[in-house]
């Protein structure tokens, strides 16, 4: 049989072996999320717990933070990737499009912020916020998260509407649009699986950021699901049975979008390599 | 009609342009200003120090700790990702039966909050409760004190973070990889040449623009390495995991030395620059050179 030449034996070890790697964190995140505190810190650690249980879960919902922490997310993150697209999208179509004097040059230096670390950003942001009276408010994390995902979504559409053909656009002109038009009628509706990859990184960057979260956000009015979960494990106290239930609450969305959506987030992750 | 086309990049790129002045460049100028000022406290306006912030930042041993404790971080995991990434993109190039399966499973830590890895590979590494040193007992080994001593706690932050990172490596490679033109590695077979004679001489000198990416993008992400560290680790034990962004993190919003905090950023942010521009060079050096 071809299955059994040795070269594919060796690739399916390695397949298997990076196979565990990976999902070996989710797995006994799920288990600790259904065990009771006592099997929890049996020694040795129960693979199978038996009896299962949800109290974990109910503890984290009835306790409310858990709602106020995933509402803050959503409504961060989903304000700032909109206001993110709607400048973001004309913007890549001028750089790609419309080239003038020093666009090549703003271009280098929007996707150049891609590299910064982020604590360069830390003090200024927290000493703006502060004078502008925006620490721990949600807008105030919209505000910062404005950057990431603009590079983000300026990135990878830039290159898509490069690779739409000059022609396309010559019909339309050649149709009497003008140029806003032709934007708006042409190049927005061809480019809309483009725009979805870079919707959901854009998403994704404010729904996993952390550390702005962190120095920014006080209280559970404001703070996001990063910090939320964090707050789980202190220097005091741990709750690992809570912490793994809101994680495994947390990470669900995300892991259902994957599966669903893999194709264009394949695509969108390595938006920069084909380019070359 | 030329003129009316540039015009219209202006306005189309105006309004991004500047809201990234008023986030980016706007704070960098200020925390560059601060890094000139003495700054102790909350209060952000001191006399001004010139490059002293900076000397002090230079000098202090915590800083060195962490640049070097950063330094070996960043080498160890651009390796190990490098290699697995590597591995797995050729594996899955092959395309054998399951492969999409595993691309999707693969992709998943990509999307995953680096703070619930963090949380999860802390408990993973528990001790005495902890699954990792429960395997490492089933196989007849007892595992290191993970987080309580000071290799164990680096292999920790390194493993949890490949977790998070070779799936970028392998799905950049994968891209490039089929991209390579089929005809090439037929008219190498027909020459007599093996795989690995075929890897080397023609799949890694056409990838290299894809590993260059790959390169620039994960050196400037271990660079800032923060979230895993804070939550695995936070430093610990005694600073052996302390990297850059966690100095600059404590010494500016627990310590409340902005002044310094600033003038460290701006250090690390030279450094990645530095780096970047010599791996350029060093890129387009050896393709000029063949």
């Amino acid at each position: 049989m071809k299955a059994f030449r040795p070269a594919n034996v060796v690739s399916y070890i390695i397949l298997l072996v990076m196979s565990l790697f990976v999902v070996f964190p989710f797995v006994w995140t799920f288990v600790t999320s259904i065990k009771t505190d006592v099997q929890m810190f049996s020694i040795p650690p129960q693979w199978i717990p038996h009896p299962a249980t949800a109290e974990h879960y109910r503890a984290v919902l009835q306790e409310g933070k858990f709602q106020s922490f995933i509402t803050n997310s959503l409504v961060v993150s989903i304000v700032s990737t909109a206001f993110s697209l709607a400048i973001g999208i004309p913007a890549a179509y001028g750089f790609a499009k419309h080239r003038y004097r020093f666009s090549g040059l703003f271009f280098a230096a929007i996707v150049a912020v891609r590299m910064f670390p982020p604590i360069v950003m830390g003090v200024p942001y927290f000493l703006m916020m502060r004078s502008l009276g925006l620490i721990n408010t949600g807008l105030g994390l919209m505000i910062v998260y404005l950057p990431l995902e603009l590079t983000l979504i300026i990135w990878i559409m830039e290159g898509f509407f490069r690779q739409v053909p000059h022609e396309i656009e010559e019909a339309a002109e050649i149709d009497g649009l003008g140029t806003f038009r032709k934007f708006i009628r042409i190049a927005v509706p061809l480019s809309v699986p483009s725009i979805g990859v870079a919707s959901i990184f854009s998403f994704l960057a404010a729904w996993n950021e952390f550390m702005f979260a962190l120095t920014l956000t006080r209280s559970e009015s404001a703070q996001t699901m990063p910090v939320g979960i964090a707050g789980y494990v202190t220097t005091f106290q741990t709750f690992w049975g809570q912490m793994s239930a809101t994680g495994i609450l947390y990470i669900i969305p995300v892991i259902l979008f994957t599966v669903f959506a893999q194709k264009g987030m394949i695509k969108g992750l390595t938006a920069g390599a084909s380019k070359e | 009609m030329k003129r009316t086309r540039r015009r219209a990049g202006i306005w189309f790129t105006l309004p991004a342009l500047i809201v990234m002045a008023a986030t980016v460049l706007y704070p960098i100028l200020w925390s560059l200003k601060i890094s000139l000022y003495q700054s102790e406290g909350m209060m952000s306006s001191g006399s001004f120090v010139g490059l002293k912030n900076y000397a002090k930042v230079l000098a202090s041993h915590a800083f060195q700790s962490a640049l070097s404790n950063t330094l070996g971080f960043v080498a160890a995991t651009i390796i190990v990702e490098l290699a697995v990434g590597f591995a797995v993109a050729l594996v899955l190039n092959r395309n054998l039966p399951g492969t999409p399966f595993f691309r999707v499973l693969f992709a998943l830590p990509l999307m995953i909050a680096p703070v619930v890895s963090g949380l999860q590979w802390r408990w993973l590494f528990a001790d005495q409760y902890g699954a990792v040193n429960q395997l490492l007992s089933l196989v007849g080994t007892g595992g290191p004190l993970w987080l309580g001593s000071v290799w164990g706690a680096r292999a920790a932050v390194l493993i949890a973070n490949v977790w998070l990172a070779f799936p970028f490596v392998v799905l950049v490679l994968l891209a490039a990889m089929s991209a390579l033109p089929e005809d090439l590695y037929e008219a190498a077979r027909l020459d007599g040449a093996n795989a690995v004679q075929a890897f080397r001489r023609i799949t890694l000198p056409l990838l290299k623009p894809a590993i260059l990416m790959v390169l620039v993008v994960r050196l400037s992400d271990a660079f800032r390495v923060f979230d895993v560290v804070y939550i695995l680790t936070n430093g610990g034990p005694g600073g052996a995991t302390e990297v850059l962004s966690s100095y600059i993190y404590k010494n500016t919003f627990t310590g409340l030395h902005f002044g310094q905090g600033s003038a460290a950023s701006f250090i690390v942010m030279i450094l990645i620059m530095a780096v970047c521009f010599v791996l350029f060079k060093l890129m387009r050096a050896k393709e000029e050179a063949r």
